[in-house]
């Protein structure tokens, strides 16, 4: 055994130090892994809500959805209602022309933008369409602007 | 014919094979009871009586140890009962609260030992740091104080979850909204923490298992290495003036060992410490046990007692769809969401806590000095002493402000006022 090279002990050693931290930053890797789900049972992001006109003027709260349908003559949008903040439900105040949130108190204007309190962003406009039956179709993985509006033909 | 019961009963060799030695009345058995005893020899053989006082530690730490016990046994009770399902937990905690036999106590009892346990950590932590008992050589164990505390906290966080009412929901979707809050990777801890995006089944599995499991287990593990490092710390901190007067100072402060861990220490008159700290102090069996018993009894009765007389509550079924107003999460992280309320989510609800805890961890490797050490707010310490006091006055007045101030919408109302109805 020469000065230079290592010896075939202290190869084999670092090998077995490598195979067994390389084994245990495997497993952990695997674990932390495993509890990321691939698959969930949630409700769907995007759905079938009722027909244009079962909507009167106004805003409309869909509980079961978790957004506001929001009618103006024939020409409807949807927003989330779910606050930017914490995740809580904003109640739509009639008199004030805005939504409240009662978790933090954030308040947003008509058009979904953040007036007051701790709320990082406006609530989403989500894309709205005509399905094939007649029924809205939300799409709540598609963001739109405020003034993109479904019109419906009368 | 003339063997008397009690000698029927002990001295036979079924009692003889599991307990060594008679009954200790003698220094000898009651020192060698601690050392032969799986259960007791966590205990130091003998004690300094200045340590028994009450005073001296308001019991703070066994309290918190017997409320964690209380939980662990009630606990266990409750999972017999409780099926983590979206579609059952809420029955289930209805049949525990109108069908099951003492079903209603014993949630009771969990509920409210949780509740006192935060309150008795916290206290614990307070005792440490106000009669400085966290100095060298106890630094560590201050540490690992500080990670039972937000063990403590998670403990009751997860459980909070699981009766899967209103109040349980919703405080949940705050605090893991609070999660997604992190730089960088929070929407992803968040995902991984609820299981998915919503509170839902997976949310509820996983809080259970942390619950009843992981946190649990890691506690225990914690716990064992806190007590441990008290023994091998060098039991309660101790005025230094106590030790100076025989002579123990300077043994002390090089660093010998003082501690009465070997016989040589314990007996008395022949030992090469006539006269000094171990003649001073008394037997752990029966000063200390006796007390530990007793308080472990009061603490038993007190929890019973508010059990018996106020019942935890349990509000309506979960529902997403319907915000209760206002919202509210657990008290003990009510102050969190009033800091939160204030504006941006990422320095009232991740900074300020990061720093606070990791504050807490650096202050016995930043508070070096050794004046003052085991004694209650000594005048020395001053700067210290108000910095500390600042900081929790600050976080109890958060919580007060969250829990009695806030109505509807967050907004400000006096407990006198009523909050309008919508």
């Amino acid at each position: 055994m020469n000065g230079n090279s290592i010896g075939r002990r202290r190869f084999l050693s670092i090998l077995g130090w490598f195979a067994s931290l390389g084994t245990f930053a495997g497993i952990s890797w695997a674990s932390m892994r495993f509890m990321i789900p691939n698959i969930l049972y949630e409700p769907p992001k995007a759905f079938k809500i009722g027909r244009p006109h079962d909507y009167p003027e106004g805003v409309n709260f869909l509980p079961d959805k978790r957004i506001f349908v929001v009618r103006r003559g024939e020409a409807y949008k949807v927003i989330s209602a779910v606050c930017t903040h914490m995740g809580c439900t904003p109640r739509w105040i009639g008199e004030k022309n805005a939504w409240e949130c009662p978790c933090h108190g954030s308040i947003f204007d008509e058009k979904g933008g953040v007036v007051k309190g701790p709320a990082p962003d406006p609530l989403p406009w989500y894309e709205a369409k005509i399905a094939s039956d007649g029924r809205i179709f939300v799409d709540g993985r598609r963001i739109v602007p405020y003034t993109q509006t479904l019109a419906v033909k009368t | 014919m003339k063997a008397s019961w009690k000698e029927i009963l002990f001295r036979n060799r079924v009692w003889k094979s599991v307990f060594r030695h008679g009954y200790p009345d003698n220094e000898r058995l009651r020192s060698e009871v601690v050392t032969s005893n799986f259960f007791l020899h966590v205990h130091p053989v003998k004690v300094y009586p200045e340590s028994l006082e009450f005073s001296k530690t308001i019991g703070l730490g066994l309290i918190s140890f017997y409320l964690f016990v209380i939980l662990s046994v009630t606990g266990v009770l409750l999972m017999f009962y409780y099926i983590p399902d979206v579609g059952r937990a809420y029955q289930d905690m209805k049949d525990l609260e109108f069908v099951v036999s003492f079903g209603m106590i014993v949630r009771n009892m969990h509920r409210w030992a949780a509740h006192a346990m935060i309150v008795a950590v916290f206290l614990h932590m307070c005792r440490v740091y106000y009669t400085a008992s966290y100095r060298e050589p106890r630094e560590f164990n201050w540490a690992l104080g500080v990670v039972l505390l937000l063990f403590t906290l998670f403990l009751s966080l997860t459980g909070y979850l699981l009766p899967w009412d209103q109040l349980a929901y919703w405080a949940i979707t705050i605090v893991s909204n609070l999660i997604g809050v992190v730089p960088l990777v929070g929407k992803k801890l968040r995902y991984m923490v609820l299981g998915g995006t919503v509170v839902g089944q997976n949310a509820l599995i996983r809080f259970y298992v942390m619950h009843v499991i992981v946190l649990p287990f890691l506690s225990v593990l914690l716990i064992m290495v806190h007590f441990w490092r008290i023994r091998k710390d060098g039991g309660l901190t101790r005025p230094n003036e106590a030790v100076t007067e025989t002579g123990g100072l300077e043994e002390d402060s090089e660093g010998k060992d003082l501690k009465s861990y070997g016989l040589m220490n314990l007996v008395e008159g022949k030992t090469p410490h006539v006269g000094q700290d171990p003649d001073r102090m008394v037997t752990s069996w029966p000063h200390l046990l006796t007390r530990e018993v007793n308080l472990f009894l009061l603490v038993l009765i007190v929890i019973m007692a508010m059990s018996v007389l106020f019942d935890a509550p349990l509000e309506e079924v979960a529902n997403p769809a319907v915000t209760p107003n206002p919202a509210k999460a657990p008290w003990y992280f009510v102050g969190l969401q009033e800091l939160l309320s204030w504006g941006n989510p990422f320095w009232g609800g991740i900074f300020v806590p990061t720093v606070a805890v990791l504050a807490l961890i650096l202050v016995p490797y930043v508070d070096r000095r050794q004046v003052g050490t085991g004694e209650w707010i000594h005048p020395a310490r001053r700067r210290a002493i108000i910095v500390f006091t600042v900081v929790v006055v600050a976080a109890i007045a958060l919580i007060l402000v969250g829990e009695f101030l806030r109505g509807p919408n967050w907004r400000l109302y006096w407990p006198w006022e009523k909050w309008p109805l919508h």
